[in-house]
Parts: C-alpha cells; sequence; structure tokens
C-alpha cells in the first residue's frame, strides 16, 4: 500500500508539464484533450489564413475599385482584368456579362435589363460573400463548444479522482490533487481552443461584414453606370 | 485549401508545438516548488542514543512470586500517618482515656475504630513497647501514636486495623524513611528484632536472601530516560520525510496524538496504534481523527525505519509511545 500512494503524489507534485499532465490522464479525458488541442490548432489556422486574405482582399478590392473608377472605357478594364478572382472583378465580370447579354439584341428593355444587371450582381456578391465566410463558421463552433467539451473531460476527471479516493481508503489532497490538477487542464485546454476562436470569428465577421458592404456599394455604382449607359442608348 | 490556409496550419502547428515545449519545459512555471528546500530542520543529536543503560537500577532485586500483598499494604498506606504522629505527642500522656472525649471533635469515625482497636491494640503493644525500649529507647513517647491508628482505620482498609497496629508503631520510631532500605540489609541478622516489632510476618514475602525470582526487570528501565529520548528524536526524524499533513483547520497541527508503536528488529514496522491525543480544542475536533490517521500513516510508509541502534532494540525501539507533534514534522 505505501508505495503506491507515495509514487503518484511525487509524480505529480514534481510533473506539473503538460505531456505529464496528459500522460496521466484517464482515456477519455486523453481523447478531450486531442480534440481540444485540434481545435485549436484549426482555429489559430483559420485565423491566420483567412486574416491575411482578408486583409489582403480589402486592400486589393480598394486599389482595383479606384483603378476601374479611373479607367476610360470599361470594356478595355474588363478585358484585362478578366482573370481577375476578386469578389470586386467577380462581382463587375458578372455585370458586363449581363450588360452584353441584355444588350446583345436589336431590341433593348431597359427595366428587364437594370432588373436582370441587379439581381445577376447581387448574387454575384452574396456568393462571393459566402465564399469569404465559408470557415467562419467552425471558428463559431469552436467558441461556442470548446468549452463545454473542457469541462466534460474536466468532470470525468475528477468523478475518476474521488473514485481513487474511495478505492484507496485515503483522504489526503495528495491522492486527489493530481487526478484533480489534470482533469482541469481538460477545462484549460477547451478555454485555450475556445477564447481565441471568439475573438477571431468577431474580428473575421467584422472584416467580412464591412467587405460585403464595398462590394454592395461597388455594385450599385456600376449598376448605376449601366443604367446611364441604358438611357444614352 | 489555398496558400494563406496552409501558411495558416503551418504557423498554427508550429506556433502550439513551440507554447507546448515552453510549458513543458516549464519556463512558465510560476509554480516553482521550492519552499521545502529552505525549510530549517529540527538536528537531532542522535549522538546521544548511547548504548549504555543510565537508569537507576531500581528493579535488580527482582519482585518475588509471593509478595505478600497484605503487609505491603500498611507500608504504602502508612507514610501519610507519620505527619499525624507529631499530633499524638501531645496526648500519649493521657493515653485511652483521653481520646474519647477531647478528640471528639474530628471523631465522627472514632466511634467505630474504639471497639476494634481497643481490643487489639492491648494485646499488640505489649509487644512492642516491650522491645522498643531496647534497640531504640529514647521512643518510648511513640507507642502513643496507637491513638492515630484508631484515626487512620477509618481511611484505610479495614484490614489495617490487625496490621496497622505493627506497621505504625515502625513509624513511630522514626524508620519511616529509611524503612524500606533498611529491611533487605538488616535481614540476614539483626531483622529479626525489628520484624517482632513491625509484626511476625511483616518480612515474608520480601524474600531478601537473593530471591530466585528473576522477573523481567521494567521495561522502560532497559534504555535509560535520555536515550530514549534521543532515539524518539531519531525516529521523528526519519518519519518526518514521509509526513504527508492532511488538510485540517488552521490549529488542526496542534493535535499531538500518541502512538503506540510496536517494531520488528530489522525496523519494520509491525503495528501503530493512535492513542491518546492533547491539543484539541473544539475548534479542531472535528480533525482529531484525520490527523491521528496522518501520524499513523506517516510512520507506516516510512515503515523499514533504519539506522536505529540494534542494541538500544530490547525495551527501547521494539515497543514504544511516540508522541506525535505535526507542528514538528513539517
Amino acid at each position: 500500500m505505501t508505495p503506491q500512494i507515495a509514487t503518484p503524489i511525487v509524480a505529480g507534485a514534481a510533473t506539473m508539464s503538460p505531456l505529464a499532465l496528459f500522460l496521466q490522464a484517464d482515456i477519455v479525458v486523453k481523447i478531450v484533450m486531442v480534440g481540444l488541442l485540434a481545435a485549436s490548432v484549426w482555429t489559430w489556422a483559420i485565423i491566420i489564413g483567412h486574416g491575411t486574405r482578408l486583409k489582403r482582399i480589402a486592400a486589393k478590392s480598394a486599389k482595383f475599385e479606384r483603378d476601374f473608377w479611373a479607367a476610360e472605357d470599361i470594356d478595355n478594364f474588363y478585358t484585362t482584368h478578366r482573370n481577375n478572382t476578386l469578389p470586386s472583378a467577380k462581382v463587375l465580370g458578372a455585370g458586363v456579362t449581363e450588360w452584353r447579354r441584355s444588350t446583345a439584341g436589336k431590341k433593348i428593355d431597359r427595366d428587364g435589363t437594370r432588373a436582370r444587371l441587379a439581381t445577376t450582381m447581387g448574387a454575384a456578391t452574396a456568393a462571393e460573400v459566402d465564399r469569404l465566410s465559408d470557415r467562419l463558421n467552425i471558428l463559431a463552433t469552436i467558441g461556442s463548444v470548446g468549452p463545454f467539451v473542457g469541462l466534460f473531460g474536466t468532470v470525468w476527471g475528477i468523478m475518476r479522482s474521488f473514485t481513487s479516493i474511495a478505492a484507496q481508503q485515503n483522504t489526503s489532497l495528495g491522492v486527489v490533487a493530481p487526478g484533480i490538477a489534470e482533469a482541469l487542464f481538460a477545462t484549460a485546454l477547451g478555454l485555450f481552443a475556445a477564447i481565441p476562436a471568439v475573438i477571431a470569428y468577431n474580428r473575421l465577421s467584422h472584416g467580412i461584414n464591412k467587405l460585403e458592404a464595398r462590394l454592395h456599394r461597388f455594385a450599385d455604382g456600376f449598376h448605376a453606370t449601366l443604367s446611364r449607359e441604358l438611357e444614352d442608348e | 485549401m489555398d496558400r494563406a490556409e496552409r501558411i495558416g496550419i503551418g504557423v498554427a502547428l508550429v506556433g502550439h508545438a513551440a507554447l507546448f515545449a515552453l510549458l513543458s519545459l516549464s519556463l512558465f512555471s510560476a509554480r516553482v516548488p521550492k519552499p521545502p528546500v529552505a525549510q530549517t530542520m529540527d538536528v537531532q543529536l542522535v549522538k546521544d542514543v548511547g548504548p549504555t543503560s543510565s537508569a537507576p537500577k531500581v528493579a535488580q532485586e527482582a519482585p518475588a512470586p509471593s509478595e505478600a500483598p497484605e503487609q505491603d499494604l500498611p507500608d504504602d498506606t502508612t507514610p501519610p500517618p507519620p505527619a499525624p504522629a507529631p499530633e499524638p505527642k501531645p496526648t500519649p500522656a493521657p493515653p485511652k482515656p483521653v481520646p474519647t472525649p477531647p478528640k471528639a471533635k474530628p471523631t465522627p469515625p472514632k466511634p467505630e475504630p474504639k471497639p476494634q482497636p481497643e481490643p487489639k491494640p492491648a494485646p499488640v503493644k505489649p509487644e512492642p513497647k516491650p522491645e522498643k525500649p531496647k534497640p531504640e529507647k529514647p521512643k518510648p513517647e511513640k507507642p502513643a501514636p496507637e491513638k492515630p491508628a484508631p484515626e487512620k482505620p477509618s481511611k484505610a482498609a479495614p484490614e489495617k486495623p490487625s496490621k496497622a497496629a505493627p506497621a505504625k508503631p515502625s513509624k513511630a520510631t522514626g524508620l519511616s524513611s529509611d524503612f524500606l532500605k533498611d529491611l533487605p540489609q538488616d535481614k540476614p541478622g539483626p531483622a529479626k528484632p525489628k520484624g517482632s516489632r513491625l509484626g511476625s510476618d511483616f518480612l515474608k514475602g520480601l524474600s531478601p536472601d537473593k530471591s530466585p525470582g528473576k522477573a523481567t526487570a521494567p521495561h522502560a528501565s532497559a534504555v535509560s530516560a535520555r536515550s530514549m529520548s534521543g532515539l524518539v528524536g531519531l525516529i521523528a526524524a526519519r518519519v518526518k520525510p514521509c509526513y504527508n499533513p492532511p488538510a485540517g483547520g488552521a490549529d488542526a497541527g496542534s493535535i499531538v496524538t500518541t502512538l503506540s508503536i510496536r517494531m520488528n528488529k530489522d525496523g519494520t514496522v509491525a503495528s501503530v496504534t493512535p492513542g491518546a491525543q492533547s491539543g484539541v480544542t473544539g475548534s479542531n475536533s472535528a480533525y482529531a481523527k484525520q490527523m491521528a490517521d496522518a501520524a499513523r500513516r506517516a510512520v507506516l510508509r516510512c515503515s523499514p525505519i533504519t539506522g536505529l541502534p540494534p542494541e538500544l532494540y530490547d525495551g527501547g525501539w521494539d515497543d514504544f509511545d511516540f508522541r506525535f507533534k505535526p507542528d514538528q514534522m513539517q
């Protein structure tokens, strides 16, 4: 009985490193920890990948729109930027394509053309926004569920600690402490994954909202230009 | 999955690995469990555990098996009586008539004893009196103490009246302090004259002539008190590292548990029985059992207690009481 009691106490007191906490844990708690760690890695991958991409797109869109409004000839501008993957370029491409189709015939239905232009450009905008906010739902899920998963691991680990108290007939804190520490480590991991996820979700969704608003403004401006062109013809 | 996402995953993986490594190397460790190192230690001068016994050799003459219990009783009870001796002195002159009327004040008991002493002292006294004059003449005054005799019976058991009579005279003669010493020494020769004074069967059980009863010496006297305290200090030092203080209230550490420990010769602990506890107050009484358990566990956990002097095993650390003071064990 003596060594059984002594060893976990010594180990628990001496080593508080994450690896030791992980290795001491129950299998269920281990699974929870691995899952939460993976969630944390994924969260940060999304934060870094989407954050940089969103920033880059916002900057390039601003430049693209500036260039567009400064351009003399829309057709010429469009042909040079045909292969551009920017959301603004996509919206522009949708508008130009619809314009060309609507004005290809001899008789032009102005109201119908306006409505179609608005619809296609709105659809293109929505599609681009969808593409941008693709991974945000993952951040939202991790942010809201992570703490609960960690809590589950903690509850499981503490249940196990109390079971070991009952088994060893020993009430001293030394028997319980390592188990509780490793159990609480699960909650810590859950929070570790969830807090950045929540912050990043709010920040990225704000950035995407801004980009969406910019796309709408661009689409509206282009639509107004095309409407004016319809008046002239 | 475009380039940005791949970069993101790569950076996230590297960052987590770095954080994990930092935590594993405990670079962030604010916990640093160093305090134990700086703690001062009680130093027990274990050298004092001497192999020689300095205990008073009280037990050399082993108590014989057939010790006469009845005769010892008067001896034990008589030591108090010497004090009353001075009182009787004034009274000696009026031997028997006086006690009844004048001492009527303290003598609610007297009515009872009187009937007994009167018949018995009468025959007994004649014996001691004639003899006393011979060995120690100045003390004829004290025969009077027979009057205390009536008083003492009230305190003592009813057995005494028969023996009380002989015993008291002995003290009356001034032997009270040396009484025990004289007995064994003088017995060979002169013991009998005294014996006559003390009662014929007084020496019966003492068997002064090299009693065959070689009873084992009393437990505590085998190892001197000083050695024993050193030994206990040594054991306390051995047990200290094994003590894992339980979570308790503020003053739970002041509960001192007396453990009676029995050990084998190889240092393993045969049994530990928590006994009396001191320092239990109203505020920490809830932890009393817990502290007793913790003390017991500490001793058991250290079970092979090594380094104890083997020559002190018998009567020393084979079976002893250990006062476990949690405050000094941390």
